[in-house]
C-alpha cells in the first residue's frame, strides 16, 4: 500500500495494521483537518512487513499528537516527521515503538523548526521487550530555535529489557551549530544564507521522502518563505 | 592580492588568550610553511584569519592590501579572496553538496553561474581530486572519510580560485599517492599566482611543494622566519634547537579539554 495525502481526515483514535509493506505520507497543511482532542495513532506491523509513515507538519496550530507503533517478528518500521511550529502554538509529538518480538527494525527521525515563542516538544521511547532479541533501534530528533522566545524539547528515550539488541538515540536542541555556520560562511554564504540551508538541510530529506512532486514542491516554496 | 599582514594580534577563545601578538607579512605568491609545537596558536591563526567567531581580537589588525579586515566576517574575507581549507571539516547533514557548491561560487560573483558551467567546472574539480562526482547529491561532508573530507576541501579550493589560500593540515589523512595528488594541485595554483599559509606536521608534503618561506610559531607569536631550509631542519631535529641556538622558551601547552556533551546530545548556544 502506497498512500500520500495531503490534510488527511485525522481522527481522536485510529488503528492501521500492516499486512504488506507500506509507504503513507502525511502533509498537514490545514488546521480544519484538527479533532478537537489529543490525535492517536496505533500501528500494527504484522510478522515481516515494513512500514514507513513520514508526517509532514506545518500546522498554525496547537497539536498533541501520539503514535504507538508494535512490531511483530522481523518487521521493519521507518518514521519520520518535519514539523514547523508557528507563533505561541504548542505541539507535542509523541512517537512511541514498541518492539515486541526478535528481529524488528526501526528509526525514528522528528526534525523541527520552532519560529516563534511557542513550544515544539518531541517525546518518545524505543522499547525492546523480553525476547525481540536481534532487534534494532534508534530514536533521533532534532529541534532549531529560531528564537530566544521558543520553548523546545527532545527526549528520545530507550527501554531495553533484552540482550542481543543494538540501541541508539541522539538529540540536537538550541539555535545553530556554530561550526556548521562558520564553515559555510568561510565560503562566502552570508549569516542569513548560512542559517537558511541548514534549517531547509534538517527538514528537506524528510520532506522529499513524501515522493509526490506537487507535494514536495509546495513544502519547500513554505519553508522559503520563512523569515530566518 | 598583493600583501596580508598581521599586525601584533592578541586573540583569545573561551577566556584563554592563545595568540600573544602575533605579527606576519605574506606576499602575493608566497607559499609559507607555518609550523610550531602542539597547542601553540598554528590553527588559531588561521582561524583568526578566516574570521572564525568563536576567536575573540583583543588587540592588533589584519591588513589585506592594506585595508583593515579583522573586524569582517567570514563569508566577507571569503569574497575578498581568502579560503580556508580545515584541518575537521565539519559534517553538515541535509545540506546537499551540489547546493552548497552552487551557492558558494554565486557568493563570488556578480551573475549567478549557468547550469552547464557549474556542471563542468565541478566534473573537472571532482576528477581533479580523485573524487566520484556523485558525491556531489550527498550530504556535505557527511559520511565522508578523513581522506575524502581533505580532498573535498581542495575541491572547494579549485571551485572558488582564492587569491590565498590557508591550508591547516591538509596533508592528515591522505595516503601517499592522494598526497601527490594534491601537491600537484598547490604547485598548480602556485603556478598561477595563488598565495598559501600552510600547517603541516609533515615534511613530505613540504617537499613536494617547495614553499619559499617557513614561519615558527611558539607561545601563540612568530618566534622565527627563514626559508624552506628551516622547515627541513625543523622536521630532522625537532623544535629543541630553537631553545638552544635563539634562547626561545618553549612553554609547555596546558590547555585543558573541552567536553562536547555526553550521551550523543548536543547542546549549542543561541546566537
Amino acid at each position: 500500500m502506497n498512500k500520500i495525502v495531503k490534510n488527511p481526515t485525522l481522527k481522536e483514535k485510529a488503528e492501521i495494521i500492516i499486512k504488506e509493506d507500506s509507504s503513507l505520507g502525511y502533509f498537514l497543511h490545514d488546521e480544519k483537518i484538527l479533532p478537537a482532542g489529543k490525535i492517536n495513532l496505533h500501528l500494527i506491523l504484522e510478522k515481516g512487513t515494513k512500514l514507513t509513515l513520514t508526517l509532514v507538519d506545518y500546522l498554525n496550530a496547537s497539536l498533541d499528537f501520539e503514535v504507538q507503533a508494535d512490531l511483530k517478528e522481523g518487521s521493519v518500521l521507518y518514521l519520520n516527521l518535519a514539523s514547523l511550529c508557528f507563533k505561541d502554538n504548542m505541539k507535542i509529538f509523541r512517537f512511541d515503538v514498541n518492539h515486541n518480538e526478535g528481529s524488528t527494525y526501526s528509526r525514528t527521525k522528528m526534525n523541527g523548526v520552532n519560529l516563534s515563542n511557542g513550544t515544539l516538544k518531541f517525546l518518545g521511547s524505543s522499547f525492546i521487550k523480553n525476547g525481540a532479541h536481534k532487534s534494532d533501534t534508534r530514536q533521533e530528533g532534532r529541534i532549531t530555535n529560531l528564537s530566544l522566545a521558543a520553548k523546545s524539547e527532545v527526549s528520545p528515550a530507550l527501554l531495553i529489557k533484552d540482550n542481543d539488541v543494538k540501541a541508539s538515540h541522539g538529540a540536537a536542541l538550541g539555535a545553530y551549530n556554530p561550526t556548521e555556520l562558520y564553515y559555510l560562511m568561510s565560503r562566502g554564504l552570508s549569516l542569513e544564507e548560512s542559517k537558511k540551508l541548514i534549517t531547509y538541510g534538517s527538514l528537506l530529506p524528510i520532506i522529499e521522502s513524501l515522493k509526490d512532486e506537487n507535494l514536495v514542491t509546495e513544502a519547500k516554496e513554505v519553508l522559503g518563505g520563512l523569515k530566518i | 592580492m598583493e600583501e596580508l599582514e598581521v599586525k601584533n594580534i592578541v586573540a583569545e577563545a573561551e577566556g584563554n588568550q592563545i595568540l600573544n601578538g602575533c605579527s606576519l607579512k605574506v606576499k602575493s605568491g608566497d607559499c609559507l610553511a607555518l609550523l610550531g609545537p602542539n597547542g601553540h596558536g598554528k590553527s588559531t591563526l588561521l582561524n583568526v584569519l578566516m574570521g572564525d567567531p568563536r576567536y575573540v581580537v583583543k588587540s592588533g589588525s589584519i591588513l589585506l592590501d592594506k585595508t583593515d579586515i579583522t573586524k569582517l566576517t567570514p563569508d566577507l574575507r571569503s569574497q575578498k579572496g581568502l579560503f580556508m581549507a580545515f584541518q575537521n571539516p565539519p559534517d553538515v547533514p541535509g545540506v546537499v553538496t551540489m547546493d552548497f557548491f552552487r551557492a558558494s561560487i554565486n557568493a563570488h560573483q556578480k551573475q549567478p553561474i549557468s547550469l552547464l558551467n557549474f556542471y563542468k567546472s565541478t566534473t573537472t574539480a571532482y576528477k581533479e581530486v580523485g573524487l566520484d562526482s556523485d558525491m556531489a547529491s550527498r550530504h556535505l561532508n557527511e559520511g565522508y572519510s578523513g581522506g575524502e573530507k581533505k580532498r573535498n576541501e581542495i575541491l572547494q579550493m579549485l571551485l572558488l580560485k582564492p587569491s590565498i589560500a590557508l591550508l591547516d593540515e591538509i596533508d592528515s589523512g591522505l595516503d601517499v599517492d592522494a598526497l601527490t595528488q594534491i601537491a600537484g594541485i598547490i604547485n598548480e595554483l602556485k603556478k598561477q599566482g595563488t598565495t598559501f599559509i600552510i600547517v603541516s606536521h609533515y615534511d613530505r608534503l613540504y617537499d613536494l611543494i617547495n614553499p619559499n618561506r617557513t614561519a615558527v610559531i611558539v607561545n601563540g607569536k612568530i618566534a622565527l622566519e627563514g626559508d624552506s631550509s628551516l622547515a627541513k631542519r625543523i622536521s630532522k631535529e625537532g623544535y629543541s634547537f630553537l631553545e638552544r641556538e635563539y634562547g626561545i622558551d618553549i612553554k609547555k601547552n596546558e590547555k585543558k579539554p573541552v567536553s562536547i556533551g555526553a550521551c550523543a546530545a548536543k547542546q549549542v548556544a543561541i546566537k
